[in-house]
C-alpha cells in the first residue's frame, strides 16, 4: 500500500514537509491541539481512493495532517475545507466496532467524504468535541486579519509621515511624537523579531536533544545512576521548555505517559535506593517532596511502579511505604545467602548500621 | 544474626513489606515462597506440629521493626502449604494448622530407618514410647505429634511394615515393627 495508492490521494490532500524529525512544518501561528496514533484515513464512497493506513493524525489549530507511521511524509486537510463533522454514531451496534469519525471535505473543487478510523484506542467524542472546538475558532482567518491589519497599520504611518501646510508649533510637536513612538515600536518589534527567532532555535535545538534522549534511553537500559541523575535533569528541562507548540499530556495521551513513566520511574528507584530510604522505605509525601509534585499524584506514580515490580508496599500504623523491591533478589532455595555485590547487601549494610 | 530461640532468623525477617501482603502477582509468588520456606524451617527446628492463627505464634512478628502478619497474611501462607501437601488445616474455620514439615510418607521412612539402625525389628514399643521414651531421645521422634505418628503407623501397617494393637493399659496402643 505504498506509492501507487499514496499518489491517487496525494493528488487532492496536499502533503505536508515534514521537519528531520518527523514532526510537521507548522504554518505561521499554527499550534498542535490533539494526537491521534494508529488513525487509517478512508474514502468509502469513492473506492478510487485508496485508504491511508494506521498512521499519526495531528489535529492543529488550523489542519488535520496525517502522517505516515514511517514518518516519511504527510497530507494535510485544511480545517477550512471541513464542511461538517459528523458526531460519531452511538448505538449498540457501534458499541464495540472501531470508533470512526466522518467528515464532509470540500477541497480542490471536490466534494469528498472522509472517514478517520480510530483504532488507537481514542474517544471519538473526545476528537469530535476538539475538532468542532478548534474549527469554531477558525484560527486560520486570524492570520489573514492580522495581515490586513498591518496593511492598515502601515497606509496609517504613512498618513502621519506627510507634512501638513501651514501646521502649528504644536501640531508639528504631536507629529514628533508619533513618529518618535512609531520608531520605538518599530525597534521594539525588531528585539521581538529577534527573540522569536531565538525561540525558534530553541524549539530546534529541544526536538534534537528531546530525540537524543529518547534513543539513548532505548538503547541503554542498564546506565549507572549518575548518568540517569544528568539525563533526569535534561528530560526536567525538555518537559518544561513549552515553545511554540507543547506536547501537552491532553495532546499525546499515551505517548506523554510513556515518555514520563520513564522518567519518574528511574527517579523513583533512584530515590528508593538511598540509605535513609532502605532503611524506612518511600512515603507519598516524601516522594512528593523529591519529585516536586502533589503527594496524590505520587503516591499515583509510587502505585504505577509497584505494580512494574520496582516498589513494594510496606502497611502499617504509620500508613502505606514503599521499599525497593528486594523480594527479588532472595533465592528461595537459599534464604540465609546473598549476593555481594548486590540490592540485597547494600540494604543489609545499611538497615545494621542503623543507631 | 537475629535468633528466635535458638533458630537463626533470614536477613529478610527485617524487611518490613515481608509482613505486608503483597498485591503485585509476581511479588506476592515470592513472598508466600518465602514465607512457607520459612514456617517449614522454623517448625522442624522447634518441632512445632500446629499452628494457631488466633494465638501468638512468634515467627508471625517482628518487634524489631515492629511488624506482624495480618490474620490474613497468614492464611494465605498456610493455604499455600496446605496446597502443597505440606501442612493440614485440622477445623472447616482454619483456626489451626498442623504444619507436615515432614509428610507423613516421610514420617514413615524415617520410622522404618529408625527401627532398621535401632535393631528394633520384632520389638514391641508401646505409641507412647515412641513418642517420649529412651530409644527415641535424639531423633525426629521425640516429641512427635500423636495423631501424625498414628498415621505414619497405619501407612506402615498397610505396607505390611508394622502391626498395630491395643496395649495394656486401655488407652496405649503398642506396635510391632517386622523386618
Amino acid at each position: 500500500m505504498a506509492a501507487a495508492s499514496s499518489s491517487a490521494v496525494a493528488h487532492w490532500l496536499p502533503t505536508v514537509p515534514l521537519t528531520a524529525s518527523g514532526r510537521p512544518i507548522f504554518l505561521p501561528g499554527e499550534v498542535e491541539r490533539y494526537l491521534l496514533p494508529s488513525v487509517d484515513l478512508d474514502t468509502e464512497e469513492n473506492s478510487s481512493l485508496p485508504s491511508l493506513l494506521s498512521g499519526l493524525l495531528v489535529l492543529t489549530s488550523h489542519r488535520l495532517v496525517w502522517i505516515y507511521n514511517t514518518s516519511s511524509s504527510a497530507h494535510a486537510i485544511p480545517l477550512a475545507a471541513v464542511v461538517h463533522a459528523y458526531p460519531p454514531k452511538k448505538s449498540i451496534r457501534h458499541l464495540f466496532a472501531t470508533p470512526r469519525v466522518r467528515l464532509q471535505i470540500s477541497l480542490g473543487g471536490r466534494s469528498e467524504l472522509v472517514t478517520f478510523v480510530l483504532r488507537g484506542k481514542t474517544d471519538p467524542d473526545v476528537f469530535h468535541g476538539k475538532l468542532v472546538e478548534v474549527m469554531r475558532e477558525r484560527a486560520w482567518e486570524r492570520e489573514e486579519e492580522k495581515e490586513d491589519r498591518s496593511d492598515a497599520r502601515r497606509e496609517a504611518e504613512v498618513r502621519v509621515r506627510m507634512p501638513v501646510v501651514g501646521v502649528s508649533g504644536i501640531l508639528r510637536k504631536e507629529q514628533e511624537m508619533w513618529e518618535n513612538t512609531d520608531k520605538s515600536l518599530q525597534d521594539a518589534f525588531q528585539d521581538l523579531n529577534a527573540l522569536m527567532g531565538k525561540a525558534k532555535e530553541m524549539v530546534q535545538l529541544a526536538e534534537k536533544m528531546r530525540l537524543k534522549l529518547l534513543s539513548s534511553l532505548t538503547a541503554q537500559t542498564n546506565s549507572n545512576d549518575e548518568e540517569m541523575g544528568s539525563k533526569q535533569d535534561m528530560q526536567d528541562w525538555l518537559l518544561s521548555v513549552g515553545i511554540a507548540s507543547p506536547v501537552t499530556k491532553e495532546s499525546a495521551g499515551a505517548l506523554y505517559h510513556q515518555q514520563l513513566s520513564r522518567q519518574v520511574f528511574s527517579r523513583i528507584t533512584s530515590l528508593a535506593q538511598k540509605p535513609d530510604a532502605l532503611r524506612k522505605g518511600v512515603s507519598p509525601s516524601d516522594a512528593a517532596f523529591t519529585l516536586g509534585i502533589a503527594p496524590a499524584l505520587a503516591k499515583e506514580h509510587l502505585l504505577t511502579a509497584e505494580s512494574k515490580g520496582l516498589l513494594c508496599r510496606d502497611v502499617s500504623a504509620d500508613g502505606f511505604r514503599f521499599y525497593i523491591n528486594l523480594f527479588k533478589e532472595i533465592d528461595p532455595d537459599n534464604i540465609y545467602s546473598c549476593k555481594t555485590p548486590g540490592l540485597f547487601h547494600a540494604w543489609i549494610s545499611a538497615t545494621t548500621v542503623s543507631g | 544474626m537475629q535468633k528466635l530461640g535458638n533458630f537463626k532468623l533470614p536477613n529478610f525477617f527485617n524487611y518490613p513489606p515481608y509482613f505486608t501482603l503483597q498485591p503485585v502477582r509476581e511479588t506476592r509468588e515470592k513472598q508466600v515462597q518465602l514465607w512457607k520456606e520459612l514456617i517449614l524451617d522454623y517448625c522442624r527446628s522447634q518441632k512445632i506440629f500446629i499452628v494457631g492463627l488466633q494465638d501468638d505464634f512468634p515467627l508471625f512478628s517482628n518487634p524489631v521493626i515492629e511488624r506482624s502478619l495480618s490474620h490474613e497474611a497468614k492464611e494465605v501462607f498456610l493455604t499455600a502449604l496446605v496446597t502443597e501437601g505440606r501442612a493440614e488445616w485440622m477445623d472447616k474455620h482454619h483456626k489451626k494448622c498442623l504444619i507436615l514439615w515432614l509428610r507423613i510418607q516421610d514420617w514413615a521412612n524415617y520410622i522404618l530407618n529408625f527401627v532398621k539402625e535401632n535393631g528394633l525389628e520384632d520389638s514391641v514399643m508401646t505409641v507412647e514410647d515412641i513418642r517420649s521414651g529412651i530409644e527415641t531421645r535424639g531423633s525426629e521422634l521425640a516429641g512427635i505429634d500423636r495423631g501424625v505418628l498414628m498415621r505414619a503407623l497405619r501407612l506402615l501397617e498397610q505396607k505390611g511394615k508394622a502391626a498395630i494393637f491395643k496395649g495394656t493399659s486401655a488407652d496405649d496402643e503398642g506396635v510391632k515393627f517386622s523386618a
